[in-house]
């Protein structure tokens, strides 16, 4: 029985996968500093969101989880592009990235 | 560069990187045949799992005794029995290929279980390569790694075109830019880690811990749906009513061309809403990150432009 959970891949090991990723990604955006860590331990958790949303469209034969991924995927893109622009004028204006000081949108 | 900090220390996501990406090239050759011409071998392994897992589900242990003793065809790990079930649920449909899946499954079940803790072990340490570096170009390395590993399951999860704009976006757009970024913001940092002191670590791992458990929780639980494991034809036919997006061919399954389908007709408002909040993050990334203007001058009265004369204008 043991063996069988090593040498039988079912679904369940795609979802615990994403969702151990998930958390990888949870304890960095908590435990990190630095907006540029936070801002891609925020890109694994969409990866692993996006994971379990193919693992689910694999399981239900829906092709349509794809396109709900592809999608995730884009917006992913946008909201790294604008999330860097912040981190680039906030790092302008106060001269660090650190998430724990960051209190105030002005200073 | 002369810092310490940022010399010669991104050597392991830079080995990351490059075997990732070696095995991936090595391996899209093995595995893309052996999809493209008959029975899937990951499929074989979930047909199997299916089985026992068909067997195990329902309800409380009087009925899962009661069927199990029910089931007139043996042991479940008996071959008659898998052969059943998988022409039940065979995609391709002629003996030939069942037969071709058969024997595959005895070959290769145990390489692509393999291959699914391979790539596994490469996401999870990738990860946590991430989130643990304080060299951020050695992050954005290990992040490169663990997109491709990333790639690769979604491609046992058939989902070819999703794992090539895996490696395309991510691997390839996002992480340039992360690269840039950092480049820009050169600086080390002092302190990396957030939670300081004995009670915010045991406060923010106990915390993690409880999610952690909570999150196994749930996805342990999750039960595959009975019978819609490989046959997507058969499921869409039969329970499953047949969207207009949705697929019905299994060939295409996961192909550029499904995706396109079920984008183009379905899906074809939020495709056109991303195509504006793409566009909108664009031209918001421009605007935000431009440096910024110097206070504006004063003008003097009398010159055009200036605030007597927009304001005698506008009267």
């Amino acid at each position: 029985m043991v063996s069988s959970i090593y040498s039988q891949i079912t679904y369940g090991h795609f979802l615990v996968l994403a969702g151990v990723l998930f958390g990888i990604g949870l304890a960095g955006v908590i435990l990190r500093r630095n907006a540029l860590i936070v801002m891609m331990s925020i890109e694994l958790m969409l990866n692993a969101a996006n994971m379990t949303i193919l693992t689910f469209a694999r399981m239900h034969g829906d092709m349509r989880g794809h396109a709900l991924a592809f999608i995730v995927i884009a917006v992913a893109a946008a909201e790294a592009a604008v999330g860097l622009a912040i981190v680039v004028a906030v790092y302008r204006a106060r001269g660090h990235a650190d998430v724990d000081r960051l209190s105030t949108l002005r200073h | 560069m002369t810092d310490p900090q940022y010399s010669g220390r991104c050597g392991p996501g830079r080995f990351i990187t490059a075997l990732s990406a070696a095995i991936v090239v090595s391996l899209v050759g093995w595995i893309a045949p052996a999809h493209g011409s008959n029975a899937p071998t990951l499929d074989s392994d979930l047909i199997e799992a299916q089985n026992q897992r068909e067997l195990k589900a329902p309800g409380d242990q009087t009925s899962r005794t009661a069927r199990r003793g029910d089931q007139p065809s043996g042991p479940m790990q008996e071959s008659g029995d898998l052969r059943a079930s998988g022409a039940g649920l065979d995609q391709t449909g002629s003996p030939r290929d069942r037969n071709v899946g058969q024997r595959k499954l005895s070959e290769t079940s145990s390489s692509v279980a393999a291959l699914f803790w391979l790539f596994a072990l490469m996401v999870v340490g990738g990860s946590i390569f991430v989130i643990t570096r304080r060299n951020l170009i050695s992050a954005v390395m290990g992040m490169v790694g663990t997109f491709f590993a990333i790639a690769v399951v979604y491609a046992m999860l058939y989902a070819h075109f999703l794992a090539a704009i895996q490696v395309l976006v991510y691997a390839g757009a996002i992480m340039v830019l992360f690269v840039f970024v950092i480049m820009i913001l050169n600086k080390p940092e002092a302190e990396p880690w957030s939670a300081s002191g004995l009670l915010g670590k045991v406060v923010v791992l106990g915390a993690l811990a409880y999610l952690l458990a909570r999150l196994f929780m749930v996805l342990w639980g999750v039960e595959p749906l009975p019978g819609s494991l490989l046959a997507i034809s058969a499921t869409s036919d039969t329970t499953t009513p047949a969207a207009p997006g949705a697929i019905v061919d299994g060939a295409d399954w996961g192909s550029t061309r499904g995706v396109g389908r079920a984008l183009f007709t379905s899906y074809l408002f939020p495709f056109e809403a991303v195509s504006l909040v793409l566009l909108i993050a664009v031209v918001g990334a421009v605007a935000v990150a431009r440096p910024h203007e110097r206070p504006p001058v004063h003008i003097p009265e009398g010159v055009p432009g200036g605030p007597k004369s927009r304001q005698s204008s506008r009267s």
